[in-house]
């Protein structure tokens, strides 16, 4: 059996929900990461596109929770959704040869001003 | 960096409308030196990036940015996420419901009026010497998406210091490769 037909077959998301500790607000940002076609991963094709699609719309708490239970029921037969990580902001996004890369902090340290 | 995928009007991430530069832009918070002011609209006058957002730009980005929260905007979010979604998008209320529309105040639409350029400020080298009169940096539209009027009068930037990733898994089906293949990070 070859890796063709093994490979995925259905278009994933990541989502990134950005919220605040002081506030109950919540943006969504929602970045693509489907593996690009197979025509068009030979040594001359493309670069591949950054596909984000920022959400206009602030949620608070409950909305933020009823989103992702949303994208969870729908996306059940194919795995489902996961939660991967909590980090604390987007340095930006870089692209070396294969695919691009979100840089962010894992970890963040509240320094006192002396 | 387009939403050609979903349909959604994705904003253009270059250069300025990106999620990271207006992280970065709605950081500072602070207007810009008067000086820069007047060296922009002197020298790249014709620059389109640095241009003012539309009238019809600013009257849809500055009060109700944080009040309306877009019922379809969500709806289509989550169907286009939901690729077999059986469930409807629920209908998003706004988050500020409780608080009834308020219209911009006199000084605000002064203050939103003089930070349009004008003529005046591309002054000859002759006038250069006299003071130049203070102007207001405009605000941008991405500095605007991050302000929460609820912590003051406006200008305290939504502070987004919590991340959280989520994926969505896709998996094959076992039927003929044998196994469950799921992606992964």
């Amino acid at each position: 059996m070859s890796d063709l037909l093994c490979a995925p077959l259905f278009r994933s998301w990541f989502y990134i929900l950005a919220s605040s500790q002081s506030t109950p607000l919540t943006r969504v940002l929602k970045i693509d990461r489907s593996p690009p076609p197979p025509a068009a991963t030979g040594p001359d094709a493309p670069a591949p596109e950054l596909n984000v699609v920022e959400d206009q719309a602030v949620y608070n708490e409950r909305q933020a929770g009823e989103l992702l239970r949303m994208i969870e029921e729908g996306n059940r037969g194919t795995g489902g959704l996961e939660k991967v990580m909590l980090f604390y902001g987007i340095v930006g996004f870089v692209r070396f040869t294969a695919g691009w890369y979100m840089v962010s902090p894992s970890r963040s340290r509240l320094c006192r001003r002396s | 960096m387009t939403g050609q995928a979903t349909g959604l009007p994705t904003p253009d991430l270059q250069p300025a409308p990106g999620p990271t530069s207006k992280l970065a832009s709605s950081s500072s918070g602070r207007a810009r030196p008067l000086s820069y002011a007047a060296a922009v609209s002197c020298s790249a006058a014709a620059d389109s990036s640095l241009d003012l957002p539309a009238p019809s730009d600013v009257s849809s980005a500055s009060s109700d940015d944080t009040e309306t929260t877009e019922p379809s905007a969500a709806a289509t979010l989550g169907s286009a996420a939901t690729t077999a979604s059986s469930t409807s998008a629920p209908p998003f209320s706004s988050v500020h419901d409780e608080r009834p529309p308020t219209a911009p105040s006199a000084a605000h639409e002064r203050s939103r009026s003089s930070s349009r350029p004008r003529q005046d400020d591309c002054r000859s080298p002759a006038d250069a010497s006299r003071p130049h009169r203070p102007t207001h940096a405009p605000p941008t539209t991405a500095h605007r998406m991050f302000v929460s009027r609820e912590e003051g009068d406006g200008d305290v930037p939504l502070p987004l210091n919590k991340y959280t990733l989520f994926e969505t898994r896709s998996c094959v089906s076992k039927g003929r490769c044998g196994l469950w293949r799921c992606s992964g990070v």
